[in-house]
């Protein structure tokens, strides 16, 4: 099961919308679960971003979770990474890679060169969701596993997995449940 | 039994316990000892790995640690190295897919840092021009895997960071720089028309391969090296794809045999069954040039076209008698020897009973003086000792020259010397069956009535027709003589 938290405002029908959209791409159940509060601790030292792996580690959610659960929190903020050999690059979200908590932010959606809310919301979701599930980038710019800074993340609104992540997902759900 | 402590030295010496290394199989592994196992009644030196990934315990014998190319997680500066490499424009992806197999193979196991860099970039180019077959997608899930745990472990990262640090440089968002260079923002690109992609509540046609049948959508358009690819994408050893192959195969074959069969082929083989008998000879089997790959039908055809017209060779039939078959042959041949002799026969009982009629002209007085005359001319038949001895007022010693129906005509002449005239009439019947029989056997039978000359510089093809007139020729000399 996947549980989306809110961590901000976000419409009903972006939520619903979110929700569907990653049912359909993993086949199993996602619910909105709740509401929580961004930890002051993960705020940058600028005041301007949060940290996501500070935000994570730090939040306080009282979501019961299973052995299979992930959950999502979404936020609205501008997040932000440790900076890499490459310099600091846009970030989206962070999910723990193989473990079960990721921030999605709805940062920058709806603007120039972006997607809607919703449908932005919802592919953004459901790529950190994939990460979850130790899914790496795909070439594939129609995957919604392609990175989300590139050209095709916009340019395929759908929320849909190529053929080789979806199975992977499979595998690792199963595992997971199993 | 364990021993544990840094002071042991595995593989070449550069691995100790607690360090981190890569396990090109399993990804970063952390060393906790050496062990001593029982196994098969063996003593075996085991080195124990646990998997930083989910602690798994993984256990290598110490004599292999090399072999499977275990190595020390890569330095900062190493990575960094990496890194330039990555952001640096790869080159023409290797598109002979069983070199690539080969040589990503090779890299992945003993390649370290550098041979799982060259991977993963190999792969990465050839998919932004096709899609990649699904064993070269887990070959470059894995290379990912790899790379993207050993920056995290190098550098002290969490994995996701590392991994969107990887994608910036095969990525380059907008504005990226590497070392104060911009970097070229990733363009769009849809490898092929291939990409399978379906979310779960469309139908399952993946696994018929459709989705790999696709056509581009518009706006997007498929790079010409795809184009080229495509046909040794067919070859690619791959489960799916060989299937699809298969089907394609399986259609063409189906699609040729529907099509209706030209003329000429038919044609051809109708000609080619002509030359059978010919084709089957060994004599030109054993003169046609080593390596020809021609088919013997039509190789003895094209020869006995092509050579001078020298006359049938042994056992050579005429065109006029393409059909005879082996037993047949056997038949015409021996009707030809009957018919010829026949004709010799008939030749000298035409003789005789020229000489014959010649003195029955005459006085019968002229006629006695000149009977020994014409036993010196049956001397020239083969048994003319036999005629030598029956006295000269017989004329029967022509009688064992003849056969069958000349035999008759010849013993009525010896018997009644009155009737000769009658006589060399009724000889003179079968010389002109002699010339009807031929007809039978056509040209065959003609030739050898020919004389020797003319047998020899007969035209083994021409048609029967023409050859009739100097089969009947031949008697008509004789006749004269």
């Amino acid at each position: 099961m996947i549980r989306l938290v809110t961590l901000g405002e976000f419409p009903e029908e972006v939520l619903d919308h979110v929700a569907r959209r990653v049912n359909a791409a993993y086949g199993i159940g996602c619910e909105i679960e709740g509401e929580a509060e961004l930890p002051d601790g993960a705020l940058s030292d600028d005041q301007t971003t949060y940290d996501a792996v500070k935000l994570l580690d730090e939040i306080e959610d009282e979501t019961q979770l299973f052995a299979d659960d992930k959950v999502v929190y979404l936020t609205t903020a501008p997040l932000a990474t440790a900076e890499g050999p490459m310099g600091k690059g846009p970030v989206t979200g962070y999910p723990q890679f193989g473990g079960g908590k990721a921030v999605v932010t709805s940062h920058g959606l709806g603007g120039k060169g972006e997607l809607a809310l919703d449908a932005g919301l919802a592919k953004r979701t459901a790529h950190h969701v994939g990460h979850l599930w130790e899914l790496h980038h795909c070439f594939d710019a129609r995957c919604s596993m392609h990175p989300e800074w590139a050209p095709g993340f916009t340019q395929y609104p759908e929320v849909v997995l190529c053929l080789y992540d979806r199975d992977k997902s499979e595998r690792k759900i199963k595992v997971g449940q199993s | 039994m364990a021993h544990k402590g840094p002071e042991i030295q595995i593989g070449d010496g550069s691995l100790h316990v607690g360090d981190r290394v890569v396990y090109p199989n399993q990804g970063i592994c952390k060393i906790t000892g050496v062990e001593v196992k029982q196994i098969a009644g063996r003593d075996w030196e085991m080195v124990t790995l646990s998997r930083e990934e989910d602690g798994a315990t993984v256990m290598v014998p110490r004599s292999k640690v090399m072999e499977i190319g275990l190595r020390k997680v890569a330095s900062v500066e190493a990575i960094d190295t990496m890194f330039d490499q990555l952001a640096a424009p790869s080159d023409d992806p290797q598109l002979d897919w069983k070199v690539r197999h080969r040589e990503n193979a090779d890299r992945m196991t003993g390649g370290g840092l550098q041979g799982t860099l060259d991977v993963l970039k190999g792969l990465h180019a050839l998919s932004q021009v096709r899609p990649l077959p699904q064993k070269e997608r887990e070959l470059y899930d894995n290379a990912r895997h790899l790379l993207v745990g050993e920056i995290a472990a190098a550098m002290n990262i969490p994995l996701h960071v590392a991994e969107d640090n990887l994608d910036y440089a095969l990525f380059p968002p907008p504005g990226m720089k590497r070392k104060g260079m911009a970097l070229k923002p990733a363009a769009l690109t849809v490898p092929g028309a291939a990409a399978a992609l379906r979310s779960r509540e469309e139908d399952d046609d993946e696994d018929l391969g459709l989705e790999e049948e696709r056509t581009p959508a518009a706006g997007e358009t498929e790079p010409a090296d795809a184009v080229a690819a495509d046909e040794e994408e067919t070859e690619i050893a791959d489960r799916s794809e060989t299937k699809d192959l298969v089907r394609q195969r399986v259609m063409r074959v189906a699609a040729q045999a529907d099509e209706p069969e030209p003329l000429d082929e038919l044609a051809a083989e109708a000609l080619e069954a002509t030359h059978e008998d010919e084709a089957a000879r060994p004599t030109r089997v054993a003169h046609e040039p080593p390596g020809s790959t021609r088919p013997e039908a039509k190789r003895g055809a094209r020869k006995s076209s092509a050579r001078p017209k020298v006359g049938p060779g042994q056992g050579e039939e005429p065109k006029g008698a393409p059909e005879a078959s082996a037993g047949s042959k056997d038949v015409a041949k021996g009707a030809r020897q009957a018919s010829g002799l026949a004709k010799a026969i008939a030749a000298k009982a035409l003789e005789a009973a020229a000489k014959a009629i010649a003195p029955a002209s005459k006085h019968p007085e002229e006629h006695a003086a000149e009977k020994p005359a014409v036993v010196k001319l049956a001397a020239h038949a083969p048994d003319k000792h036999a005629a030598e001895k029956r006295p000269p007022e017989k004329p029967a010693a022509l009688k064992p020259v003849a056969h069958a129906p000349e035999k008759h005509a010849e013993r009525q002449a010896a018997a009644h010397p009155e009737s000769r005239v009658q006589g060399t009439a009724a000889a003179q019947k079968p010389a002109a069956a002699s010339k009807k029989a031929p007809a039978k056997a056509k040209p065959a039978a003609a030739k050898k009535a020919a004389s020797p000359k003319a047998e020899s510089h007969a035209a083994p093809r021409k048609p029967a027709a023409e050859k009739k007139p100097a089969a009947k020729k031949a008697p008509a000399r004789k006749a004269k003589r």
